[in-house]
């Protein structure tokens, strides 16, 4: 081809896609040269095909991407975000608005977790009829069925009293009734035991066990008050925002569905584990929760079973007889009267009489004077019950508590604090914080609470409320909280300096939403990062120098891609690991399924 | 090709399903015309263009709005079908062209233009599929690649000529045949 024919052939080109062509006589030359016209002939029916010639027909490739992204939502609840909820949210209470005529609702700015922190101080009673139905639990007996009440008064008044009306197959089976009583200073529970299914009829001991508390602590962590049955602010805080996922009457009422995983619902379940012999559910088991639209009382509880292979090891494991999908645990409440008057006798059924009485060593009593009260409380916050509790090794505490509705919060206080760690915390994740008068305090990821030691008294904030609001009153306290001695285990949490400094290839997930920053460790030159989020969702990533995995230590570990490296998870362990470069990493959880922890695996950057 | 609202696209990047679900279905038909073209196989293009689709929904929290939304979303189904050359080999992509050059009703255009294209270079076909197929500039073509604009613009050229004397050389074989 000559120089002319390759400067003409260039310019038709760029002109055929509208760009700048301009060779002189260039279009005499197309019409004489037998290989330029060749060129735009061949060009213009290249373009003819490929612009006009559609595909047959289109396939729904948006259904079969919803379709993918609902299944890693079921595993992976923290794709599903902010939003659609707020959208919704919006969309709803301008209805209510409409409907309504002027009510004082106020318009739904903010996410879901910031709406239940709100609703729990509006709620002060609740009664409802309760139906909860469990499947897999044997499988001789199918599903079960328990109908009975659920009664609450603000803060510390309830009662769940369930009948078991299981048609069971044969005179062996005991029926698991439940009875979960609390009243300020006295609680009471009456179950069956729980057995392994496995063992099931013969092991259940036909006589309920029954336990009794008095002098019980307010906000007593040995006997609580499931106060998410009510409103699941707990389940929600540290939340990502579900989307709200649809909307129907429940109950007769407006309400909307969420849908999260049973680690995450886990402080509004266990209300239905720690009594009686209802079976367990999978922290990974998608749940889709129905909450009142007005009040965000919990209206319906729907557990499916998760649908992985690991989760049916794990049913099989407790002979539970569960299908992929299928329904594993509903809780269902109907005839509900939210905030009306209470009857006398709502909490009054004794406890039977065999039932031995455990004393909880609590005097209610005027408030202690060392125990520090905040300087300004927040809103509507009122004095609630306070006193002295004793210790079972005899040492003393100061109680003091205030209330707002569903809400609380409680500080104590001790003078002879001596067990040379923070009084009131405990555990791997507790974090200092230099908070604005220069005093260092103490937050507790896992249990919620902030720990202050200062000269003379060692104090504990713990409440229902996100931990950032109980540094604020803890660091508005009138002591000066001192960092711990050095030989206190706390002394030795590490920050993100330290922690580069011991692996400079340290690396972090990034937009990871619904759980909080890390608590970091350092360990024989291995950084470990403890990370919780909602419910008792939480993972351990653990990174360190190393070249090769360590041989596994599970059976039936597997290989995985993440990030394009090969990863081995051991599914009984519940582990991820893998090597990048010269770095071994390790991501670990009970309560976060292989599909999110991949996610995480996969978003992780230099830190 | 028209740009969705950004007000959509930072809905979606928020997670809200409802709007990324509109994002795809606006988008559902270019990325398969685009990978159908790259691949020349609608089974598989389906297959990564439900990839391209998630692999977008992972890294929408990234998108910065510093290049268009549908620049933006071809550079990924790019990245997809690339992805899917280097894990497949040679001879399988091979038979596949094979297969595809025996059509039933004798040679029409659009098969002919489809092994066309499969006989060019990977590079010099996808510069092709990009300007032709998505109609895209040089300047948003040279994004959806990775490439410079001159690079864009040489590979076209490339392309065309290389299709040009392919249909030409066909043309002659038909006339041998018919004598």
């Amino acid at each position: 081809m000559s120089s002319t024919c390759e400067l003409v052939q260039q310019a038709l080109s760029a002109r055929l896609d509208g760009e700048e062509g301009t060779v002189p006589g260039a279009d005499d030359h197309v019409v004489r040269c037998a290989d330029c016209s060749a060129f735009l002939e061949a060009s213009t029916a290249v373009r003819r095909e490929l612009r006009i010639a559609p595909v047959a027909d289109v396939p729904d490739v948006a259904a079969a991407v919803a379709r993918q992204l609902d299944l890693r939502r079921r595993t992976a609840t923290r794709t599903v975000l902010v939003a659609a909820a707020a959208f919704l949210i919006g969309l709803v209470s301008a209805a209510t608005l409409l409907g309504v005529g002027g009510s004082s609702q106020p318009a739904f700015a903010g996410s879901l977790p910031d709406r239940l922190l709100a609703a729990q101080r509006q709620v002060e009673t609740l009664q409802a009829t309760v139906t909860v139905t469990e499947h897999g639990w044997h499988a001789d007996v199918g599903r079960r069925q328990f109908e009975g009440t659920l009664t609450y008064e603000a803060p510390e008044s309830f009662a769940l009293h369930l009948q078991d009306r299981t048609d069971y197959p044969g005179p062996d089976w005991v029926p698991g009734d439940i009875d979960v009583v609390v009243d300020d200073d006295k609680a009471w529970t009456r179950g069956v035991r729980s057995c392994p299914t496995a063992a099931l009829p013969a092991c259940t001991p036909p006589e309920a066990r029954t336990a009794t508390i008095t002098q019980r602590a307010p906000f007593d962590a040995a006997s609580p008050v499931p106060l998410d049955l009510a409103v699941p602010a707990a389940s929600f805080e540290g939340s990502a925002a579900p989307a709200i996922l649809d909307q129907a009457t429940i109950a007769g009422r407006p309400a909307i569905a969420v849908e999260v995983t049973a680690a995450q619902l886990d402080p509004l379940l266990s209300a239905f584990a720690a009594t009686g012999n209802l079976r367990a559910v999978h922290p990974a088991d998608p749940v889709r929760l129905w909450l009142d639209h007005e009040s965000l009382v919990a209206l319906r509880v729907e557990v499916r079973a998760a649908e992985d292979p690991e989760r049916a090891r794990w049913a099989a494991s407790r002979s539970y007889d569960d299908g992929p999908g299928e329904p594993v645990l509903t809780v269902e409440l109907r005839d509900v009267a939210i905030d009306e008057t209470l009857p006398s006798d709502a909490f009054a059924a004794a406890p039977p009489k065999a039932s031995t009485a455990t004393d909880g060593g609590f005097e209610d009593d005027a408030p202690v004077e060392f125990v520090p009260a905040p300087r300004s409380l927040p809103s509507g916050l009122a004095a609630h019950r306070s006193g002295t509790l004793t210790t079972t090794d005899g040492g003393k505490i100061g109680v003091r508590t205030w209330n707002d509705g569903l809400r609380w919060l409680q500080i104590r206080a001790t003078t002879d604090w001596g067990a040379g760690r923070l009084f009131g915390v405990s555990g791997d994740l507790v974090v200092p914080v230099t908070v604005a008068d220069g005093s260092t305090v103490y937050a507790d990821r896992a249990t919620n609470a902030v720990s202050v030691h200062a000269d003379d008294v060692d104090v504990a904030v713990s409440g229902n409320m996100p931990l950032e609001d109980l540094i604020d009153i803890a660091a508005d306290l009138p002591v000066e909280g001192r960092p711990v001695p050095n030989t206190w285990a706390e002394a030795e949490a590490a920050s993100l300096t330290d922690a580069r400094a011991t692996l400079p290839s340290l690396e972090l997930p990034q937009n990871l939403e619904g759980f909080g920053d890390p608590v970091l460790a350092i360990d024989e030159g291995f950084v470990v990062a403890r990370y919780t989020g909602a419910g008792i969702r939480s993972f351990v990533l653990t990174q360190g120098p190393g070249s090769r995995l360590p041989p596994p230590l599970d059976n039936d570990a597997f290989t995985v891609t993440i990030d394009g490296h090969q990863a081995r998870w051991s599914p009984a362990r519940g582990e991820l690991e893998w090597v990048d470069g010269d770095r071994l990493v390790s991501l670990r959880s009970t309560t976060v399924a292989l599909a999110e922890l991949a996610v995480i695996g996969e978003e992780m950057v230099p830190a | 090709m028209e740009e969705p609202e950004p007000a959509l696209v930072r809905a979606a990047a928020r997670g809200d399903v409802a709007s990324f679900g509109s994002l795809v279905r606006s988008y559902q038909e270019p990325v398969l015309r685009f990978l159908v073209r790259l691949v020349g196989d609608e089974a598989l293009a389906e297959d990564l263009a439900q990839e391209t689709f998630l692999r977008a929904h992972r890294g929408l929290r990234g998108f910065r709005h510093r290049s268009r939304f549908s620049t933006w979303l071809f550079a990924i189904a790019r990245n997809v079908a690339t992805d899917h050359y280097r894990r497949t080999a040679r001879q399988d992509r091979a038979f596949r062209m094979v297969g595809a050059a025996a059509p039933v009703d004798g040679p029409d255009a659009e098969v002919e233009v489809q092994i066309g294209l499969d006989a060019l270079s990977p590079k010099l076909r996808e510069a092709l599929v990009t300007i032709e197929v998505l109609g895209l500039r040089y300047r948003e073509a040279a994004v959806v690649l990775g490439v410079s604009e001159g690079t864009v613009k040489s590979r076209v050229f490339h392309a065309r000529r290389e299709l040009a004397r392919w249909m030409r050389a066909d043309d002659v074989g038909e006339e041998v045949e018919e004598r």
